[in-house]
């Protein structure tokens, strides 16, 4: 499918948050599948419940998707991080700067965060109504705050400064054939994307329970559920997102 | 009637636009309640049809409950049924509110309407906030914010009087 002529592009110049714009009007505007707000000046960039995006104006790409996948099971759904990780992790391939997926959606260069992913969905009944994808690309970023130590951006990396909106139709580019693998169910080739340039993967990392002890495991990918899987000392366990903490 | 005469009247009924069907023969009772009785109308949820009137949805009807009651009259209303309940679609991790710093979607006494966000449920990194599919009164928040649900886990009750 190809959604680049329909989409909608809504760019703005101050926003709190282009998926906070998003949520609020793609719905009642009916916004065709693949619309996008873009935003030069983000001012309450959302990470994570409450870890803000840290981000300088005009320096980085952020930005907000807008799809329909009321065809998506509820057990599925952590597809749609894969998807957006596969384009991103492509993207920065484009450029030549090799980025790893850190489990489950962060992109990380040389252990640093480059960019990092926002999904927030609405559910009706049983489906999928809406699903908003917000994406944080750091691009012309260099001075990074005392407090994200682990940030990186294309141009600390290759040296050169790039317009963020031109990165927008390369990402585009690879998270449309994602999607439609997405649309058509086939996981197993998500799946083995997502693998393929998986951070840690076949290595040993350390890790913690949450409030509890230290281990070390060797990465074995994730499981259908989307859990990571690790092995340690012969032992392989699935972990849940509040199951697991990374250690830098 | 035997089970076949029963399943073949449900299959027609299903087809049929109405929307309630009692059938009372000496003892017997029989009383039918198809999707679309759910859809204009939402009663006391007796009993048998628990999953008919809790969980209404759009994509997938309601499925047609059969209730043969032998001999008693159909239950009557009782307050404490009135409610209906909003369950968790998936498993994750129930918030209240749309970040920490702000206000819960909905607390009890509040109004909602078919459509209004009731609360977030975090699966995998993945935030869905849930829309009511419901209009009636917050009477109870069960779930405690940022708690694991399972699903199908009652999240609210809501008084639709």
């Amino acid at each position: 499918m190809n959604v680049g002529i329909e989409r909608k592009v809504v760019v703005l110049s101050s926003i709190d948050s282009t998926n906070v714009y998003a949520l609020e009007h793609a719905q009642v505007e009916n916004w065709p599948e693949g619309s996008i707000v873009m935003a030069d000046f983000q001012t309450a960039g959302r990470g994570q419940r409450g870890n803000s995006w840290y981000s300088s104006p005009e320096k980085n790409l952020l930005l907000s998707m807008v799809y329909y996948p009321d065809f998506l099971p509820f057990e599925k759904q952590h597809f749609l991080h894969y998807c957006t990780s596969i384009a991103l992790q492509k993207t920065l391939d484009s450029l030549s700067i090799p980025a790893t997926i850190k489990w489950p959606n962060d992109l990380l260069v040389d252990d640093k965060k480059i960019a990092g992913i926002l999904i927030q969905n609405i559910i009706r009944g049983q489906s999928f109504g809406l699903s908003v994808i917000g994406i944080g690309l750091n691009v012309n970023e260099t001075d990074f705050p005392s407090h994200l130590p682990h940030a990186t951006s294309v141009k600390r990396l290759t040296g050169k400064s790039i317009t963020p909106g031109r990165l927008l139709s390369v990402l585009l580019s690879f998270f449309d054939p994602a999607y439609d693998l997405l649309r058509k169910g086939d996981y197993d080739n998500l799946l083995r994307q997502y693998l393929e340039h998986f951070y840690g993967m076949e290595e040993k990392r350390s890790f913690s329970i949450p409030g509890g002890k230290s281990f070390e495991g060797v990465i074995r990918g994730v499981d259908a559920q989307g859990r990571l899987v690790v092995n340690i000392n012969g032992e392989v366990k699935a972990f849940g997102l509040k199951e697991i903490e990374w250690k830098w | 009637m035997n089970f076949n005469e029963i399943m073949q009247l449900v299959k027609y009924l299903n087809k049929s636009e109405l929307t309630e069907f009692k059938l009372r023969d000496g003892d017997f009772e029989l009383q039918v309640r198809t999707r679309h009785f759910v859809k204009s109308k939402i009663v006391a949820t007796p009993a048998a049809i628990p999953s008919a009137a809790a969980v209404p949805t759009i994509t997938e009807p309601a499925p047609v409950a059969a209730a043969p009651t032998p001999a008693a009259p159909a239950p009557k209303e009782q307050e404490t049924n009135n409610y209906i309940e909003i369950k968790s679609p998936m498993v994750g991790t129930f918030y209240r509110s749309p970040a920490p710093d702000k206000p819960p979607y909905v607390k009890v006494g509040d109004q909602v309407n078919q459509g209004d966000t009731v609360c977030i449920i975090e699966a995998m990194k993945l935030f869905n906030e849930i829309e009511a599919e419901v209009t009636g009164k917050i009477v109870k928040v069960l779930v405690e914010d940022a708690s694991p649900v399972e699903y199908d886990q009652v999240l609210f009750l809501v008084d639709p009087s």
